[in-house]
């Protein structure tokens, strides 16, 4: 796929509905349960964004509208119990984990940008959603020895290794086969 | 029968070393007269360069024939009489390995871009077993991750997010995604052993392919508790899940040969068993003091980074004093297996580069003989290969000069007067002596079945038994050759610091093989077969019929590596009752759960996808449209402090190319470097969704209308089930 071909600037009419799409879009990414609500709640984010279209002449609609959907956002984590300065990217972004650790599924699966009251439950829930990807670390050394190479054993002896049955009597068994073998050999030549 | 326990701190003064000698002696009782009678045979014919060359080839080769049929043996014996008093499960009584352990265990999963539905639902059955078992409280489960393919990586993140969710496992399942992959699987244990080591006594390693019943895994956690000095605790599991000819026949061979066989091991192992790199529990204190892999001196392919690490491990925990056991017979224990000979000898290639590289280490300071054993058994398991390649080489000179030079039979004196054998009677004895060794493991572990009929039928009956043993005998005699090949190539490759390039792999259903890909993986060893049965026909026609099943498997290599990969031959048999295992029989609970799960996530899987384009980089699709993946994503990348001006420049390039001209303008490591910066990734979000489609590459907009009406709903592991597709298919409709 090829890099972007410069195109031209959407009439004003098209640039709204391009504004009205993608917040939608981005809304929807949130998963609301009800599509009722987030027809209701994208259209009251484009009427305040053409509200506001005066104040920023050189914004475009999509922009704009984007930002105003950030703003309706945040007011309602607010009131859902989750406050923070939405202008800084670390908040909206813990903002947004703390939905996808607590609201996306069974008990408050509906609660996501509804318009009721934000039970204290769902909203404490918010408040203390984190990821724990691990417990706290406690670091340790893997302390790492060169090889030496060498058959010179320096393995500390294993007492259980030992004892009655030496090595020597095994080998002196296997000795004492391969003998029978030579023995049987010579004898046939 | 009256339980004893047994006691390895107490273990018979040189019992090991009267075992081991023992299989040493089986050995040369068995390897002895064959050695002897090749031997005669050569002298009764005269020798020469090739013949001597020819006997050491032999000897080399039946001396590994008779460790295997001698290690069978003495597993037969040691299962009889309720099985060999020494081992490691005969340390718990009846029901000690129930009671809950009151050590903390980390179950660890290392991963690489494997199967993400696999890994995340085999982490939950394992979990929930522990779970339903009443043991859970000492556990903590942890996907330790070295993906570097974007789209698995953050399809890891969401599934294991999710799967906390759902099962509320927040603090007790934890995921890990290392920066950079250093050292592989054994730097992925290391590093989380650096990490988190001193909050446990015990690891437990997995596979992304493995699963343990929570029985199976409080059992190895008691079994560590009760014997102090053991620092390794290897398990033997069984293959499962096979659809493929291939990947049946395997678990079938391995299930029913596997127990006599690991029986064998254990009796002469003992204390000084090896260690495979999963399903194991680990104590972890003396495994982080001592188990730190140096790099071999050099540069590969012996030098360097240690590749297999898993025997290194035992070899380094044995050095510093700890025992390790093999725990036959633990039930509940399972992991999969390669489905088709191209995967299965891509393993292999792996394997073997990581096994050759031992060979430094069989000379290592401190190592007890066993594990020496261990490396020098390794190496000689694929060193074979080209051995056996050699010896029939020769076999085929050695035959076209004994008929071009009219050799007549010395008469000379030979055993064989004593006997009354002919020259032809002798081969003939020779042939089938190493058969029947050949094929000894194979009617032991029949005979070891007799008296557990229960088994018996799990297996299907002694019809379905015996008909799998011969189709099976009959298939890997044919692949045997073809693997001989492989082997050769590699090591050859190896040696000369080569890769090999496989074609892509293409597949249909999960691991089947193409025809395509056959082709193109046998042709060679079907050009081999054909130029090899045109110049030993030409040769001798005896040679050619001695040398028939090998030629048959080369020639043959394309059509038996297609219908072995093949999941329809695979479900045929499955029908006719052949290959039929006991896991298969009576699966176990987690088994059953595994696999109706895995072929649910298989239908979803053929629901809508999203375009070729935007699937080739829908990990970063996700990571930024998302809002979710994005801030999970996000957040769990380590927050950085400001970075220096050059770094931010160059990140700031890096997202302008991406969002002007797309994830294809960017190469693999820019795209990864993006991905890995946390600001970078916050600002992509917010740039791509606040920009008019004019502003951003064609990509970007295709991606932003997957996310619009008309488009199936995006799928992300936070996707309520039916949310999306319901709100989409109310759109369609209005």
């Amino acid at each position: 796929m090829g890099p972007a071909a410069p195109t031209a600037p959407l009439p004003d009419g098209l640039a709204w509905d391009e504004a009205f799409l993608r917040v939608e879009s981005y809304l929807r990414a949130h998963h609301p349960e009800s599509r009722v609500l987030l027809n209701r709640v994208t259209a009251e984010i484009i009427d305040e964004a053409r509200k506001q279209e005066p104040r920023f002449p050189g914004d475009e609609p999509v922009g704009l509208a984007m930002r105003v959907a950030h703003d309706w956002i945040g007011a309602w984590l607010e009131r859902a119990g989750h406050p923070g300065d939405r202008s800084e990217a670390r908040v909206r972004t813990r903002a947004r984990l703390a939905l996808a650790v607590t609201g996306l599924s069974g008990r408050w699966a509906g609660r996501v940008f509804s318009a009721e009251p934000v039970p204290p439950e769902f909203a404490a829930a918010l408040a203390s959603a984190t990821l724990h990807p691990g417990p706290e670390l406690s670091l340790s050394n893997m302390p790492t020895a060169p090889w030496e190479f060498g058959f010179d054993d320096t393995a500390p002896a294993d007492p259980r290794d030992a004892g009655g049955w030496s090595p020597v009597r095994g080998a002196g068994w296997s000795v004492g086969l391969i003998g029978l073998f030579i023995m049987v050999w010579v004898q046939t030549r | 029968m009256t339980f004893v326990r047994f006691d390895p701190a107490a273990l018979g003064p040189g019992e090991i070393a009267r075992r081991r000698h023992r299989v040493v002696l089986l050995v040369l009782a068995i390897a002895g007269p064959a050695i002897l009678t090749m031997a005669d045979l050569h002298w009764r014919t005269g020798y020469d360069g090739w013949k001597a060359v020819h006997l050491v080839l032999f000897t080399m080769l039946f001396g590994l024939v008779a460790l295997g049929a001698a290690q069978t043996l003495t597993g037969f014996f040691a299962r009889r009489r309720g099985g060999d008093p020494c081992r490691i499960t005969a340390t718990l009584a009846a029901g000690e390995g129930e009671k809950p352990v009151a050590a903390r265990t980390a179950v660890v999963m290392p991963i690489c871009n494997e199967e993400v539905g696999r890994v995340i639902e085999g982490v939950r059955v394992m979990y929930e077993s522990l779970l339903r078992s009443g043991r859970l409280a000492d556990f903590d489960f942890f996907i330790l991750s070295d993906s570097n393919d974007p789209n698995r990586w953050i399809e890891e993140e969401t599934a294991w997010l999710a799967l906390t969710r759902r099962i509320g496992a927040q603090e007790r399942i934890f995921y890990r995604k290392r920066r950079g992959g250093i050292n592989k699987k054994s730097g992925n244990l290391a590093d989380f052993c650096r990490r988190w080591g001193k909050h446990y006594v015990y690891m437990v390693v997995l596979d992304a392919d493995s699963i343990m019943t929570g029985d199976a895994i409080g059992r190895l956690a008691q079994l560590m508790e009760r014997n102090r000095r053991v620092g390794i605790i290897q398990a033997v599991p069984a293959l499962v899940n096979g659809e493929t000819i291939l990947a049946r026949l395997q678990q079938f061979a391995s299930r029913l040969y596997g127990p006599v066989s690991a029986a064998g091991l254990n009796y002469w192992q003992l204390n000084g068993a090896n260690y495979w790199g999963h399903n194991a529990i680990i104590r972890l204190a003396p495994f982080t003091r001592h188990c730190s892999l140096p790099e071999l001196p050099g540069e590969g392919p012996f030098g360097g980074r240690i590749m297999s690490h898993d025997y290194v491990e035992a070899a380094l925990m044995r050095r510093a004093g700890w025992d390790v056991w093999l725990a036959t017979g633990l039930e509940g224990n399972y992991e999969e297996c390669p489905a088709t000979v191209i995967e299965f000898a891509q393993r292999d290639r792996r394997w073997l580069q990581g096994n050759l590289q031992h060979a430094r280490l069989v000379a290592a300071k401190g190592f007890h003989a066993a594990n020496r054993v261990h490396f020098a058994l390794g190496i000689l398991a694929y060193v074979a290969s080209p051995l056996w390649l050699a010896f029939l080489v020769v076999s085929a000179v050695i035959a076209y000069r004994f008929g071009a030079s009219e050799v007549a039979l010395r008469s000379v004196p030979s055993f064989a007067d004593y006997l009354h054998w002919s020259y032809r009677t002798q081969a003939v004895v020779l042939s089938l002596f190493t058969l029947a060794m050949l094929f000894l493991p194979k009617a032991i572990a029949l005979l070891d079945l007799r008296g557990r009929r229960g088994e018996v039928a799990a297996f299907g009956g002694w019809g379905d038994l015996c008909g799998g043993v011969v189709l099976e005998t009959l298939i890997f005699t044919l692949l045997a050759p073809v693997l001989m090949l492989y082997h050769t190539a590699f090591i050859a490759l190896t040696i000369c610091r080569k890769k090999i390039s496989w074609g892509t792999q293409r597949r249909g259903r999960a691991g089947e093989s193409g025809l395509a890909e056959a082709v193109s993986a046998h042709w060679a060893h079907t050009a081999i077969g054909v130029a090899g049965a045109l110049v030993v026909t030409r040769i001798d026609s005896a040679l050619a019929l001695w040398m028939s099943p090998i030629l048959a498997g080369l020639i043959g290599s394309i059509p038996l590596s297609y219908v072995t990969g093949s999941l329809s031959a695979g479900e045929a048999l499955r029908r006719e009752g052949l290959f039929k295992t006991p896991e298969e029989s009576a699966p176990s609970p987690e088994l059953v759960e595994l696999g109706a799960v895995l072929a649910a996530l298989a239908a979803r899987r053929s629901g809508p996808r999203p375009s070729p384009e935007l699937a080739a980089h829908y990990g970063l699709l996700q990571a930024v449209l998302d809002p979710y993946v994005n801030a999970v994503h996000v957040s769990l990348l380590h927050a950085k402090d400001e970075l220096p001006p050059a770094s931010e420049a160059r990140f700031l390039a890096l997202r302008e190319t991406l969002l002007r001209r797309g994830p294809e303008a960017l190469v693999p490591g820019d795209r990864l470097a993006l991905l890995m910066d946390a600001e970078s990734m916050s600002a992509l979000h917010d740039a791509v969704w606040s920009a008019p489609a004019a502003r951003l590459a064609e990509w970007w907009r295709l991606a932003l209308r997957h996310y619009d009406v008309i488009a199936p709903g995006p799928e992300t592991a936070f996707t309520p089930r039916g949310g999306a597709e319901r709100i989409n298919s109310d759109r369609t409709t209005s």
